[in-house]
Parts: structure tokens; C-alpha cells; sequence
């Protein structure tokens, strides 16, 4: 059988950590580049091969054939850039090329601290079953994903819009929203850890949490291979860019939307798109606004989960608890159309002090505000006339299923 | 000097490292980029094939 490129196993993957001796490491280098030359040196081989039987084909056209004449000639030259480029970084050259590398290390911390990010708040909020205060059913990966991706795409606009930001700043942008989030601590976790009852609603620390976020992240950043290549400059750039962190308390309302104390004009690009992505839902995906209400709504509400668990075993509520729950429901699915409502109407004062260009760039990511509105008025009139059972499932708490299984008189409206 | 020693043989062995993966990355662009080729020449060369037998059966 063939094996493709991609399925064969890349050999200084499986080399084990060298004690850390002068001539261990000597060996291990010597030993990972031999073994990275012949893999390198085979993979260009087999290319070159195959693309020598597919010219002798009579079906190949002039053009496939200059287009496997380009192949063969990049695949041979592979193991001689390889062969040449080491060789620099062993003479300690700061060429242009040993530059690069120096670059695609910062892009490799950023994709391996993502990873391990998102594996860590995987394990934190998410293993836990359904309905479980010991989930986040709004801040956990997903949250943390969706802000490294916005945040990525609001400094991307900000380059184009000529604003200082280079690829590497993008890279640390990605960091620094991947470790936002990292640490939730809250009266919840901190009731369970004591074994005492938990409260009507979570309340996260805030401020303590972005603080202890920050630590963990720079703790998390020591762990990270490629992190150690980096000059002590640039890891000191890293370190200093996590304290973006601290702009995402949400340290103010102003009775509609929450304020973000900390952004100001002279805000910095990271902490300025790490902020706006943060809370940037409304602004930049109707949908996902809609789900970010349901979701928040879940994660704070930590007498719900009792209720809801009561009826999915068939368990009557009272009329009264129905009523409580129900009014809840409505208020914060009315309160959504108030927040869209009002982080539109800060969100020109949130991206002064960026160039007009950035500015502009920056607002076509922001252009949903319309939709997330009326969609929330939308969403909390329905759910107005809704029975209980239909705005549990409305709201995420019940799948399909359990919703139509429930009483009739559940549901009837 | 020693520790210095370490820590230079330390990011050669890192730099290496990422250099390596930059030119694996390379080859696999190359490998799809040739598959991509073959799949053209296969499918001509089974259109080709196709038309001869369609061929053979209308001149019987």
C-alpha cells in the first residue's frame, strides 16, 4: 500500500527530550537532522518519481506536463533549502531566512497555546453532563475560539486600515484571546469546592478572574516548546500583551449594555480588538448573539438547572415556579434587544482613535447591530406567549425530544 | 559557559525543528498539487478509453 506524505509519521516527533548536557545535545541535533534529511530527502524522491511515470503517459497535455516539470524541479530543491538553512542556523547566522523561522515560531507558539488552551477550558467547563453547574455553558471553548477568531479578523482590519500591527502582533493577538478566559472562578465553583449549597445565580469573579488568567496563561506560555526560541524580547512582548486581559472587565453598566472601563482611545491594537471581540457578538453574527443570550442566560441562572432537571424526570412544577422561571426567561430575552441596542450606540466611541481607514475596515466586521436588534425583539416576543415547556427548549435547556415527550398539559398553551 | 552552550544548542535543535516542519509542509503542498495532475490525466485518459469502446460498438 502507499503511504501519502501526510500519513507517514514526521521522525523528530518521536525523539524523546535529550538530557540537557553540552554533548547530548549535540548528539540529539545531529541525530534529529540526519533523520530530518532522509525523510525530507525521500518525500522529494517519491514526488519526483511519480511525476517522472505520470510524463511518460500519452493522456498529459503540455500544460500538466510543464506543471510536473515545476513539481520535480521544487521537490529537488526541498532537501538542499533544508541542507542550507541548517546550516545557518548552526553558524548562528541571523540571515533572513533564520529570521523566518524566528517568525514562524511566534505563529507555532500562538497555534500550540491555542491548542492547549482550548484543552484546558474543554476539561474545566465542558466535561461535566448536561445541565451541570459545574459546566460554563457560555464561557468555555467555544466563547474563547470565537473571540481568537475576531480578535485575528479586527487587527487584520486594523493593518489594512494602516494602523501599526505586523503578523506577529495578529499571532500575539491570537495568544492573548486564547488565555482571556482561562480562569472562572465564581461563587459556584467556590460553594462546591466547600460543599456548601450553591447560590440562586452564578456570580464570576470578576477582575480576579481576568488577573488569574493572565498568570495562567504566562504559566501555560513557559510550557510551550517554541515559546523557548523566542529572544528574551520577544517573550517579554508576550508576557506584557496578556495584560490586554484586564480591558475585558466588564467593570461598567450603563443600564443597558456593559462598559468596558478599560478601553480608551489610546488603547493599544491587541487590547483594543481583544476587547471589541469580546463582547463583539451583536455587532458582528445575529446568530451567534442569539446563542450567546441563551447561553449566558443558562451559565448565570444555577437555580434553573434544579427545575429543569425536576421536570425532564417528569417531576410537576408548580404554577407558581413556572411563572417565576417564566418571567425570568422574558425579562433577560427583553434585556438582549437593550444590550444589542446599546453596544451599538458605543461602539463608534469604542474604535476612536483608530485611523479613518481602520475605522472603516473595523465597522464592516460590525454591521449585524440592525439584525441582532430586531431579531432579540423578535425572539422576545415569542417568547412571551410561549408555555413552559416551549421556552425551556426555546432557551437550550431541553433537546427535541425531551420537549415533546413532556405532558401535554406542559405544553399546551 | 557550558549553560550558554545549552541554551544555543537548545534553540539550534528548536530552530531545526521548525524548519523542518516549514519544508514537510512544502512537500505535502507538492504531493497535492501532483495528485491533483494524476486526477486530471486519469480522468482523460478514462474518457479516452470510454470513447474508444463506445466506438468499437457503433462500427459493429
Amino acid at each position: 500500500m502507499t503511504t501519502t506524505l501526510e500519513q507517514e509519521k514526521a521522525p523528530i516527533a518521536e525523539q524523546e527530550e535529550a538530557p540537557e548536557t553540552p554533548e547530548a545535545l549535540q548528539i540529539s541535533y545531529d541525530a534529529q537532522k540526519k533523520a530530518c534529511t532522509i525523510d525530507l530527502q525521500r518525500g522529494s524522491d517519491g514526488i519526483k518519481e511519480r511525476s517522472a511515470q505520470l510524463a511518460t503517459t500519452t493522456a498529459i497535455e503540455p500544460d500538466e506536463m510543464n506543471q510536473l516539470k515545476n513539481i520535480y524541479a521544487d521537490a529537488e530543491k526541498i532537501p538542499r533549502v533544508f541542507e542550507k538553512r541548517a546550516t545557518g542556523i548552526e553558524a548562528g547566522e541571523s540571515s533572513q531566512e533564520t529570521k523566518e523561522e524566528e517568525k514562524s515560531a511566534m505563529k507555532l507558539v500562538a497555534d500550540q497555546f491555542v491548542k492547549e488552551a482550548r484543552a484546558l477550558l474543554d476539561e474545566q467547563f465542558s466535561k461535566a453532563e448536561k445541565n451541570s453547574p459545574q459546566n460554563l455553558d457560555f464561557h468555555n471553548a467555544e466563547h474563547t475560539n470565537t473571540v481568537i477568531d475576531r480578535t485575528a479578523k479586527i487587527l487584520t482590519a486594523m493593518k489594512n486600515g494602516g494602523e501599526d500591527v505586523t503578523d506577529e502582533d495578529i499571532a500575539i493577538g491570537k495568544i492573548v484571546a486564547a488565555a482571556h478566559d482561562l480562569i472562572q472562578r465564581s461563587n459556584v465553583s467556590e460553594a462546591m469546592d466547600k460543599g456548601a449549597p450553591l447560590p440562586e445565580k452564578r456570580k464570576r469573579f470578576i477582575r480576579a478572574n481576568e488577573r488569574a488568567s493572565i498568570d495562567e496563561g504566562k504559566k501555560m506560555l513557559r510550557t510551550i516548546e517554541a515559546f523557548k526560541i523566542l529572544t528574551p524580547e520577544k517573550q517579554e512582548k508576550v508576557n506584557k500583551a496578556l495584560e490586554a486581559i484586564m480591558v475585558t472587565v466588564p467593570d461598567g453598566w450603563d443600564g443597558k449594555t456593559v462598559v468596558q472601563n478599560g478601553l480608551t482611545k489610546n488603547s493599544p491594537p491587541i487590547e483594543r480588538a481583544l476587547a471589541l471581540a469580546d463582547l463583539g457578538d451583536a455587532g458582528m453574527d445575529t446568530d451567534s448573539y442569539t446563542e450567546a443570550g441563551k447561553r449566558l442566560f443558562r451559565e448565570e441562572n444555577i437555580d434553573m438547572l434544579d427545575v429543569v432537571n425536576r421536570f425532564k424526570k417528569g417531576e410537576t412544577i408548580s404554577e407558581e415556579d413556572q411563572k417565576k422561571y417564566k418571567d425570568r426567561m422574558v425579562e433577560w430575552s427583553k434585556a438582549q434587544v437593550g444590550f444589542a441596542k446599546g453596544r451599538s450606540g458605543k461602539f463608534s466611541q469604542e474604535i476612536e482613535g483608530l485611523s479613518d481607514d481602520a475605522k472603516k475596515n473595523v465597522t464592516a466586521l460590525f454591521e449585524k447591530f440592525r439584525t441582532s436588534i430586531e431579531e432579540a425583539e423578535n425572539i422576545a416576543g415569542k417568547r412571551e406567549g410561549m408555555h413552559f415547556a416551549n421556552l425551556l427548549f426555546d432557551m437550550g435547556y431541553l433537546t427535541e425530544e425531551e420537549r415533546l415527550v413532556a405532558p401535554a398539559e406542559k405544553i399546551a398553551a | 559557559m557550558a549553560e550558554k552552550t545549552v541554551e544555543k544548542l537548545k534553540k539550534q535543535i528548536a530552530l531545526l525543528r521548525i524548519l523542518y516542519k516549514e519544508q514537510k509542509q512544502q512537500l505535502l503542498r507538492l504531493e497535492k498539487k501532483q495528485q491533483e495532475v494524476i486526477r486530471a490525466v486519469v480522468r482523460k485518459s478514462d474518457a479516452k478509453k470510454i470513447a474508444h469502446i463506445t466506438g468499437n460498438i457503433q462500427t459493429l
